[in-house]
């Protein structure tokens, strides 16, 4: 009977250090690692931005982000877009948003990504940014994020 | 028949001639990567440096006339990688079409209207935001349509609701 016991939890112990591990090796694989450009400050209309280019590097391709950040608090609805771009690293643009996107609600920063690219080869993220300025926008780019292989 | 003999010999003479320099001009190209030579480098802060002269590009030292060209039309056609602002990209954009065409596509093309105001950009951002978009990529004339450039909707977002600085 206690044999039985430890023969019971001796499964259990290996069945969860099995899914642990499926669960680690699942992560590991979707995700690798993301480079960043440095953040570009700028003020417009009386806030003051910073904006950063990013890429995300997952096991399946590369996606482009951008984002934009107040540092002077929330700002209110529609004030900051971005729009993240994906370029080869001889310059050409292999990857864009659809749209630009813009805070939806009062707040102090906006991040998003465009599709994932699968196509290996190095490439850059070279974002845009958009701030209202009292009388329509005006657009920041960020700095180039690091060349990254994929 | 000298005279044809020495028509001859110059004729060859001058056809060797032209491989010996054509031969020397491609050598010294492709040694000093003059085929492949680039303006500007992206340093690892993600700025735009001069390779002649080391200088940070900004927009008071941007020259478009080393990053772009200008077609027939007068437009200004290249990467706007290297472009350092907004009204610094040039007028066709270079990119990878669909099926790995290489074109050009409109820069009011890519990122359409302006919004005047945060009531107006809201309202475009709830028409566009989850379609991809299919735009003409164009030769360098920007009048021959080459091939198709698609865009993808804006993903993953994060709203930053309170200051996490």
């Amino acid at each position: 009977m206690k044999g039985c016991l430890v023969l019971k939890n001796y499964k259990l112990l290996m069945a969860t250090f099995l899914i642990a591990c499926l669960i680690t090796t699942n992560i590991t694989l979707t995700l690798f690692a993301d480079v960043e450009s440095p953040y570009k400050s700028f003020t417009v209309y009386g806030y003051s931005y910073k904006n950063q280019a990013s890429v995300m590097e997952y096991s399946f391709g590369l996606q482009p982000r951008t984002s934009i950040e107040s540092t002077s608090g929330s700002v209110p609805a529609g004030y900051i877009g971005a729009y993240p771009r994906l370029y080869s690293d001889d310059g050409v643009l292999v990857l864009a948003a659809t749209d630009w996107y813009y805070n939806d609600n009062t707040a102090v920063g906006i991040d998003c990504g465009a599709d994932v690219y699968e196509e290996p080869g190095a490439y850059y993220c070279y974002g845009l940014t958009r701030a209202y300025n009292g009388n329509g926008y005006t657009q920041q780019t960020t700095y180039r994020s690091p060349s990254i292989n994929y | 028949m000298v005279k044809c003999k020495k028509t001859n010999v110059t004729m060859v003479f001058v056809i060797i001639l032209s491989i010996i320099i054509g031969s020397y001009n491609i050598n010294y190209a492709l040694s000093n990567n003059t085929l492949d030579k680039k303006a500007y480098i992206i340093n690892e802060k993600g700025q735009l440096i001069s390779v002649d002269t080391n200088e940070i590009i900004t927009e008071e030292n941007f020259d478009p006339t080393i990053v772009y060209q200008v077609n027939e039309n007068g437009q200004t056609y290249g990467s706007s990688l290297y472009a350092v602002s907004a009204e610094t990209e040039p007028d066709l954009i270079l990119a990878r079409g669909i099926d790995g065409t290489i074109g050009y596509v409109y820069y009011t093309d890519l990122y359409r209207e302006e919004p005047k105001n945060p009531e107006e950009a809201i309202a475009m951002q709830k028409i566009n935001s989850r379609k991809i978009r299919i735009i003409p990529l164009y030769a360098s004339d920007g009048k021959t349509v080459i091939g198709k450039f698609r865009t993808t909707p804006v993903q993953d977002i994060i709203e930053k609701r309170t200051d996490q600085r």
